[in-house]
């Protein structure tokens, strides 16, 4: 079935991005809070490289109604549930770690969100990452690196107006001013026909 | 030396064919300072890879499986001493470079108790001028006489 996602190649207004944070975190230290972008789109997939099994990237984004989504991946988890390398959902893409009696390692671990099936995760308006190293790690500290691989809506109107046309060579370009704001809004009525 | 990964499964390793390999001895310039580990009824340590280390202090390699491994004994062990002490070593790392071993041939002159791991797990009797293989992976053995001292002589792949 042919989706919006699917769409995009004839849309105006949107762009790949990669959001990338790097990052010596300690061990049991409070979450660092390394990026905040004001950006509306898709995620497409979050990734961390690491050298340690806890080490973290924590991942918050926003629905439409501005609640948040948490997503928070390290490799160990993946691994306790032998997500190894799956397609398109799972994750482990590398786990060396040669003393089991030690966190210590080099890690990569992605979280799918489908999109080369046709869906991602819409976020509105807000992604925030950050990095941390979770207790349970047998390092002081750790490095980390956070992947943010995302289809960001860069100009709502355009985008917008050229779905409209896509859809309809003669759909009107107008737009109800809601529909560019930000989280809650009220739709104008329409007088039906 | 060769890999084929698949699926995370390491066919090498699936296969037995190990990278890493260690035994106990000393040899300088051709002379042999130490044919396996002398035991004693004081119960002893060896951390696997430290012989291998000795012989070339460039064999760990973090791809193939070194790593540092922490043993949490308070001091050297006592076959290790008389080489410590003619090196002018006087303290003992708590991390020592080590690989785990996969698979382990012992030789004993005279009858001997290993044990794996940890100081207080059960011990393994090794009858004397009797080769016992055992797949246990560890990082660190021990072993204790059974009344008369001798000599044990460790294969050890990883």
């Amino acid at each position: 079935m042919l989706g919006i996602f699917n769409l995009l190649p004839y849309l105006k207004g949107w762009e790949y991005k990669s959001h990338v944070v790097l990052r010596t975190v300690q061990n049991g230290a409070a979450p660092l809070n390394l990026l905040s972008i004001d950006e509306s789109g898709w995620l497409l997939w979050e990734g961390v490289v690491t050298d340690d099994a806890y080490g973290t990237l924590l991942v918050r984004y926003q629905g439409a109604d501005l609640q948040t989504r948490e997503d928070r991946l390290y490799p160990e988890a993946a691994r306790v549930i032998r997500a190894f390398a799956q397609d398109p959902s799972g994750w482990l893409q590398a786990y060396v770690r040669p003393n089991p009696y030690s966190t210590a390692g080099l890690y990569y671990g992605i979280g799918f969100s489908g999109g080369f099936q046709g869906s991602a995760f819409p976020y509105v308006p807000t992604i925030l990452m950050g990095l941390y190293l979770d207790p349970r790690s047998t390092q002081a500290s750790a490095t980390v690196m956070g992947i943010a691989q995302v289809i960001a809506i860069t100009d709502r109107k355009l985008f917008i107006q050229s779905l409209r046309r896509v859809l309809d060579a003669n759909a009107s370009l107008k737009i109800d001013p809601a529909l560019l704001t930000i989280g809650p809004a009220q739709l104008q009525e329409v007088k039906e026909k | 030396m060769s890999h084929e990964i698949a699926g995370e499964l390491d066919y090498a390793l699936l296969k037995r064919h190990y990278d890493c390999d260690d035994y106990t001895s000393l040899r300088v310039g051709g002379a042999t300072f130490l044919n396996g580990i002398p035991f004693t009824v004081t119960e002893d340590y060896y951390v696997v890879g430290t012989f291998a280390y000795i012989s070339d202090p460039t064999v760990p390699n973090f791809e193939r499986g070194w790593t540092l491994f922490t043993h949490e004994q308070p001091a050297a062990p006592a076959h290790m001493l008389p080489f410590l002490a003619a090196l002018g070593i006087t303290t003992w790392p708590a991390q020592l470079p080590s690989f785990e071993a996969k698979d382990i041939l012992f030789w004993s002159d005279q009858n001997a108790w290993i044990r794996f791991e940890g100081g207080s797990r059960v011990q393994h009797f090794i009858p004397q001028n009797t080769y016992m293989r055992f797949h246990r992976r560890h990082f660190m053995f021990w072993v204790q006489s059974d009344g008369v001292n001798g000599v044990l002589r460790c294969w050890i792949e990883g």
